[in-house]
């Protein structure tokens, strides 16, 4: 260190202060999150002007999915953000122990969501239930879409736009579960850096910024849930 | 942020109570059922604005409690609220350029949906609300899609391909046809036409496109009617058929079309 007097290990030198850079992280952070939710803005409006298309298409796709499925990851989700919040709670009052097993916490309620999720999506691509072009149930798929609509059915025009329904189902929860995925390896990063002691009440911004991502994640799939499985 | 009147020096950052915590992962459970027991009622053209207020609800929630934002510093809230507000304009904009669209422009609408023979919502010439019975498609616009695909289509139903179709056929009795090697076409079937009306003809029960074999109407039609609906595609009815001249040659198109009469039309 060029100044003996600069201050604690985990102060960068171009700090004056601690309180300064994490109010620096702070903001960095806000910043990238207001670009994710610009970012995911472009598809819900995507998501919308599709809807008001194809409402009806919009209606079966959402009963080809099933509900209790989301319902189950979203009450999944939302302990997964209770258990990041109180990682952050640990970190800040200096509990070692409890913010590593509140991050181990956090990484298994996000596995859960992916393994759901991983049901979810094998049964669509089973039956056919694919995006755009790649949309082509197969026979079990058909008598799902049959069940789905009732009898009324016979055009072939809202079956074919379900492959939009199926664009923006795939593409959305597509898109969310790779930041699940990313937000499990930042957990798992967190969880060593925490064993090694690198936190303490005086430095804890890795575990609140990356909290701050998993909240951001997790808002997502609250507005995802109701808009793509719950279509009357 | 600095609760604490000591120093700037050291981080402040406000720690907030378990209970509360899990107060907030309570009343956002109840919520998540709450949206689901909303579903379940079948609120109709409630559906959207109510699941949209209860997840905004929860999403105040989170931000609010989990990522304390009521602590953070007024630049940080600004910032935010600013983006929200961003989004809030990006979306009402788009909505209200789609669902209005028709009203400027009638040849900008033409969203057919082909189940109910009506046009899409917001898409409708001269319609700001398509939907029953009463929809009246202008004739104009329908010309200038019957011009387009090639297509006769009857006034705002589904049946004048069909019906047009039939009458070719009944007057025709056994009618010439168009020599083309069907063993080739076969191989151009299954390159170009199987995606869609699949390998037994049907086009997946007609969902994916034209089903030759139980729909009678769609073989009915002379290979020169089915020439130009394979080479120019056909808007306007089900599944667009994405035109095929750019793909197939003339005698490409003569095969597949004697491939198809032979698998699916039973000659």
């Amino acid at each position: 260190m060029a100044h003996a007097d600069h201050g604690p290990k985990f102060l960068q030198h171009h700090f004056d202060t601690p309180s300064q850079q994490f109010t620096a992280a702070k903001l960095g952070m806000w910043l990238f999150l207001a670009q994710e939710i610009l970012f995911f803005s472009g598809l819900f409006v995507a998501y919308f002007i599709f809807r008001s298309w194809y409402p009806e298409a919009f209606s079966i796709g959402s009963h080809l999915l099933d509900w209790r499925m989301g319902a189950a990851n979203t009450v999944v989700l939302l302990l997964s953000s209770f258990t990041a919040a109180m990682a952050v709670r640990s970190a800040q009052v200096g509990d070692r122990k409890a913010t590593g097993n509140y991050l181990l916490l956090t990484m298994v309620f996000a596995a859960v969501f992916m393994v759901v999720k991983y049901f979810e999506y094998a049964h669509k691509i089973h039956v056919g239930f694919l995006p755009g072009g790649h949309f082509a149930p197969t026979e079990e798929g058909m008598r799902e879409l049959a069940e789905a609509v009732g009898t009324s059915f016979h055009g072939e025009g809202v079956a074919y736009h379900l492959r939009s329904y199926f664009g923006i189902y795939f593409v959305m929860t597509g898109i969310h579960g790779l930041h699940v995925l990313v937000g499990i390896g930042l957990m798992f990063w967190l969880w060593l850096k925490n064993r090694r002691g690198e936190f303490s009440k005086e430095y804890f911004t890795p575990v609140d910024c990356t909290a701050l991502y998993w909240h951001l994640v997790d808002l997502i799939w609250i507005y995802l849930f109701p808009l793509l499985y719950l279509i009357d | 942020m600095a609760e604490h009147h000591d120093n700037d020096y050291d981080v402040h950052a406000h720690v907030t109570p378990t209970k509360v915590y899990v107060g907030v992962l309570a009343v956002l459970i109840f919520f998540t059922f709450l949206t689901v027991a909303a579903y379940n009622i079948r609120l109709g053209d409630w559906n959207l604005p109510v699941a949209i207020l209860i997840a905004t609800l929860k999403a105040t929630l989170v931000i609010s409690y989990f990522m304390h934002m009521k602590y953070e510093t007024g630049f940080n809230i600004a910032f935010f609220l600013g983006t929200v507000a961003v989004v809030g304009i990006f979306l009402l904009y788009s909505m209200s350029d789609t669902e209005t669209r028709a009203e400027v422009s009638e040849y900008s609408a033409g969203r057919y949906d082909s189940r109910t023979g009506e046009f899409a919502s917001g898409t409708a010439p001269g319609i700001v609300e398509a939907g029953g019975e009463e929809a009246a498609i202008d004739p104009a616009v329908l010309a200038a899609l019957a011009a387009e695909s090639g297509e006769e289509l009857g006034g705002g139903e589904a049946g004048g391909e069909q019906a047009g179709g039939e009458q070719a056929g009944a007057a025709g009795g056994q009618v010439e046809r168009i020599p083309g090697d069907a063993e080739a076409g076969a191989a151009i079937y299954q390159r170009s036409c199987i995606a869609c009306h699949a390998a037994n003809g049907t086009g997946n029960g007609g969902m994916t496109g034209a089903d030759f074999v139980n729909d009678a109407s769609r073989l009915s039609k002379s290979d020169a009617d089915l020439l130009t609906s394979i080479r120019d595609g056909i808007i306007g009815r089900g599944a667009p058929m994405p035109p095929q001249g750019g793909n197939l040659s003339e005698e490409e198109m003569r095969d597949v079309l004697s491939y198809i009469r032979r698998e699916f039309g039973g000659e």
